[in-house]
Parts: structure tokens; sequence; C-alpha cells
């Protein structure tokens, strides 16, 4: 009994191990898929949003992105963005764009990452949009994306960001 | 209450039963997550076939060993693995859509199409299906054109067909 017991504890203290060395030694893909999850950090927004809390947001936001940054959104009924971007100008058409929702969440799952070369990663992943209008129409929008990372001085910045076109007309 | 009732009510905790919950557990998951996957219709894009809130079997291996026939009803992967279109296949690789009037033709050949309850007056330009898709259009055409998701499809996007 004493013997399963130290078992069970040893199991435990194993499993705690790798999981602190996951989360404080993150790989490639831990890293690039944080970078998604620092995304929807920065377009959450809460209904009672302060002005600061937005600059700063918007700020950080446009800190995830490369210099320039290309897009392909079309064809959605909510947003439409097409073209090649500055960060500050990402920044200013999220702020754009977050300014016609009183909340909204950003949610991002089903990743596929792929390592093009040592600093491009190509990520195929879920996005979902959740809020609710100023005019208080609710949201809940899921997609497939495909985005495109470079490694620029250690950090990965978003390069490219598609949403994909599943019917083509 | 009778023993058996109370020992199939509360079963005792043993190996067997631990390794039997195991095998039910893994086989549903396998079965309804990846076979069988149960959805829930919302939209009505495929009024009067498919009702809005309706609740129908995603059968995965329906083209398994087959290919996907003129008129079947397909789910189509649309985002992650759990949101779907349902649509029907009206045209392959190579064929001409093409709408007048709200009539459905293929290679300029009107389409009899039963399916097709409500009124429609779609006109769309002809146009050819690329190579590796399948043409898809919802049995509802009573909205506007711009209102509804159709279009052509990767074929290995289709995942399965509903149950009934």
């Amino acid at each position: 009994m004493v013997k399963i017991r130290y078992f069970i504890m040893g199991l435990i203290l194993l499993m705690g191990g790798i999981l602190s060395w996951g989360y404080l030694f993150p790989n490639e893909e831990k890293r690039v898929i944080q970078r998604f999850e620092l995304l929807s950090q920065y377009v959450e927004k809460k209904a009672n949003e302060d002005i600061l809390s937005t600059a700063n947001r918007i700020k950080n936001l446009s800190q995830l992105f490369a210099n320039p940054c290309e897009f392909k959104i079309e064809g959605d009924p909510f947003y439409s963005l097409s073209g090649t971007y500055t960060k500050e100008e990402v920044g200013s058409y999220a702020m754009r764009g977050r300014s016609y929702f009183s909340d909204l969440s950003l949610r991002f799952g089903d990743y596929k990452v792929e390592f093009l070369d040592k600093e491009t990663a190509r990520v195929q992943l879920t996005g979902r949009l959740i809020g609710r209008t100023l005019s208080g129409e609710g949201v809940d929008e899921v997609r497939e994306l495909l985005c495109t990372l470079k490694k620029v001085e250690k950090t990965w910045l978003f390069a490219r960001l598609d949403v994909m076109e599943i019917l083509k007309r | 209450m009778n023993r058996t009732l109370q020992s199939f009510l509360f079963p005792a905790i043993t190996p067997r039963f631990l390794l039997r919950a195991l095998m039910v557990a893994l086989f549903s998951y396998i079965f309804f997550g990846h076979i069988l996957t149960p959805f829930m219709i919302r939209g009505t894009s495929m009024e009067p076939t498919y009702h809005d809130g309706g609740v129908n079997f995603c059968w995965k291996l329906r083209y398994l060993f087959s290919d996907p026939k003129r008129f079947d009803v397909v789910a189509i992967r649309f985002a992650s693995h759990h949101r779907m279109l349902l649509k029907r296949i009206v045209a392959f690789e190579g064929e001409e859509v093409e709408f007048r009037q709200g009539k459905l033709f293929i290679e300029g050949k009107a389409i009899d199409e039963p399916y097709v309850q409500y009124p429609c007056d779609w006109n769309l330009s002809p146009r050819r299906v690329e190579k590796g898709c399948v043409y898809v259009i919802g049995d509802n055409r009573s909205m506007p054109i711009e209102e509804h998701l159709f279009g052509q499809a990767r074929v290995e996007r289709i995942i399965g067909s509903p149950l009934w």
C-alpha cells in the first residue's frame, strides 16, 4: 500500500515536472501558438473598457505584426480587409473594428503549425469571433484561417493572414 | 430495491467494471466523434429538406468506397471539425453552371430540381467548376442570391452525408 502511494506521488511529481518544463521552456510551436493567445487577449473587449486600456491594447496588438503585414479577409459580412499594411495601420484598423462592438472576444483553436524554414511558420487554425455590436446585435462567426508568421529578432510576428474561402462562386 | 437493480444502478468499482467503462467511453468517442457525428442544423438554406434546429448525424464513411453523386446532400467542412455546411451537389469539375430566372442550367441544359420548393429568381452568369471541386447549393433559394452561401468546394472538404 505504501509502495503504491509513493508510486502515485512520484507520477504526480513527474507530470508536474513535465508540465512546468513545457511552460517555462516552450518549444517553437508553443511560442507560435502563444502569439495567437496574445492576439486573442489584445482583441478582447469588455463592455466597460476605458480609453487607456483601449490604447494599451491597440499598442500591444500592433507590436504582434510584422512591418508590413499582408491581409486577405474578403467576402466577410462584418469586416473586409485586403492588402499590405504597416503595423500602425493594422493597429488603427483593429481600433476601428473593435469600435463597432460593445463587447468582443476572439478565440483560436485547432492549430496546425508547419515550419517552412527556421524563421517562417505557417499555421492553419480556426478563429471564432463572439461579441455584441453597439446596436445590440449578437455576433458568433467561425472562420478557418491561414497565417504566416516570421521570426524577427527572436520574436514571431504575424506576416500574413488569410481567411480561407470555402465556397467560391 | 432488489439486488439486481441495485447492482445495475450502483455497480461495485472493480477493475473489470473500470475496464468495461473505459471500453464504452473509447468506443463512443471513436464512433460518435469520427464515424457518425451528431450535429444540429442552424439556418434555413436547406429548407424544406432540412429544417432549422433539426438534429441529424453525419455519416463519415459514406464516401469511403464511392464518390459523391449529383444531387447528394453532403456535409462540407467549414471551420474546425465542428462547423459544417449542409449543401446539395449539383455539378462536378469541368461542368458549366448557370442560373437563368431562377432555373439551374448545367452545361446549358435546364435541370429539374424537385427538392426546390420555394420560388427563386436568381441569375448567375455561366462559370466552370474547377479541377478537384464540386458545385454545391442549398435547396432554399427564396432569398436574394447574395445572401445564400453557395459555390464550388474542394472535394476533400466533403466529410460525409446526413444519415437521413
